[in-house]
């Protein structure tokens, strides 16, 4: 039976999951809720208020400690909100088959930040130039926080503005397509193409997935996919489960936490494709 | 120390919405467990797969919470507590936004108060408009 405490039961895991592998609840979540039996846009629309959840209780530590930068993540906010509009809108229009494939697809992306990818193609390729542009100068996007490992004050500042907002803005398409807060690919837009340190662009992603799901939240409230009674389990439970999964972090080593981000990113993604090849064939 | 000295934090902003956004969390989550409580008592019990009416059918967000402050065409019992908790979870970002369009207003930082001010006329048309 797939009921209440079991769906809690389920996102405690996954939140913590999320929390480890640093994918979030969402696209753990969207999977497993096909699996039983839940029709793919419910799905998505429900999990999107989950990332709200999410977003707003790791931004709380995140802005307290200053690693969060607001003005970045406003100015990117432009990009992936207008993105994720237009995804929930394409959502409500096309056929649930080609979601599962661009699901897949998508979490495909979360290997971009590693191995032979991250050498080749974000290193030779997409690395920010170390000049700053006329339009970064302008908006003047820098910052500084505390590393606590370091105990010393770290400072940056955002180069290719321009290309890093499209970057986000294909990030918003794809969350608001997918149900998802595209996490992974956020940071690796901030990173790479945008230079900021590691710990920045994973705060400020928090901050921006919360406002990025706000409005596709919309689209699917009015289009009634949104499943109060799905939604109210995975809010509770992977919010208890982010808290569990940052205390367990600093405890967990580098090369456990990579093997767990393949395994599970691997089998989300042979699962969409299943899915995916088993409604073509119907 | 070195991180009072950083004069380009927002030092202010961030500790209010940071607030805004724990505030937020903990309604929302209040209002969902009171829900979920509630629904075990309810004759729909605890299964999320048999046949039921959980679907929110308004044609936008503030419509929706027109409803809600009027008390008109409520959804009943566990599903009235659930659905105050999503509107307070769509809320907290954008209550976040519009705090941080009055500390940039304030501020006289005219750039960030106009960037704000897009990202949150996208937002509300966004809730308004579908």
């Amino acid at each position: 039976m797939f009921s209440i405490p079991v769906l809690i039961l389920i996102s405690i895991l996954v939140g913590i999951l999320g929390s480890l592998t640093g994918l979030g609840g969402a696209s753990i979540l969207v999977p497993i809720l096909v699996i039983f039996g839940i029709p793919m846009k419910e799905a998505v629309a429900s999990t999107m208020a989950t990332i709200i959840a999410t977003s707003a209780s790791s931004s709380v530590f995140n802005l307290r400690n200053k690693i969060a930068n607001v003005r970045i993540a406003l100015y990117l906010e432009i990009f992936t909100v207008t993105g994720a509009i237009l995804g929930a809108t394409v959502t409500k229009v096309i056929s649930p088959v080609y979601l599962y494939f661009f699901f897949a697809a998508f979490l495909l992306t979360s290997f971009m930040r590693v191995g032979v990818f991250r050498r080749i193609v974000l290193e030779r390729m997409l690395s920010p130039s170390k000049e700053l542009d006329r339009f970064s100068r302008f908006l003047d996007l820098d910052g500084g926080y505390v590393d606590a490992v370091r105990d010393r004050l770290i400072e940056y500042r955002a180069r290719n503005a321009f290309w890093g907002g499209m970057g986000m803005f294909i990030a918003g398409l794809a969350a608001g397509m997918l149900g998802i807060g595209a996490g992974a690919f956020k940071v690796t837009v901030q990173e790479n193409v945008l230079g900021l340190p590691p710990k920045v662009s994973s705060a400020t992603s928090n901050l921006i997935i919360g406002m990025t799901a706000l409005a596709a939240t919309s689209v699917y409230l009015s289009c009634g996919f949104l499943n109060l009674m799905l939604m109210a389990p995975m809010v509770v439970g992977t919010a208890a489960g982010g808290i569990i999964g940052g205390k367990l972090l600093n405890r967990a080593t580098d090369s456990f936490l990579r093997i767990l981000f393949f395994t599970v990113v691997s089998i989300l993604i042979v699962q969409m494709l299943g899915k995916g090849i088993v409604s073509l064939w119907h | 120390m070195a991180l009072i000295l950083y004069k380009k934090n927002d030092s202010r902003l961030e500790t209010v919405m940071s607030c805004i956004f724990g505030l937020g969390v903990i309604v929302a989550s209040l209002f969902v467990i009171i829900g979920i409580i509630l629904s075990h008592h309810s004759h729909t019990g605890l299964d999320l797969l048999k046949e039921r009416s959980d679907f929110i059918h308004k044609s936008n967000f503030f419509r929706l919470v027109n409803a809600l402050i009027g008390g008109r065409n409520l959804p009943k019992g566990p599903l009235l507590f659930v659905t105050l908790g999503m509107v307070s979870l769509v809320l907290t970002p954008l209550l976040a936004v519009a705090a941080s369009f009055v500390y940039f207003a304030l501020t006289k930082n005219l750039k960030f108060a106009f960037i704000t001010l897009v990202v949150m006329a996208i937002l509300i048309t966004s809730l308004a408009v579908h």
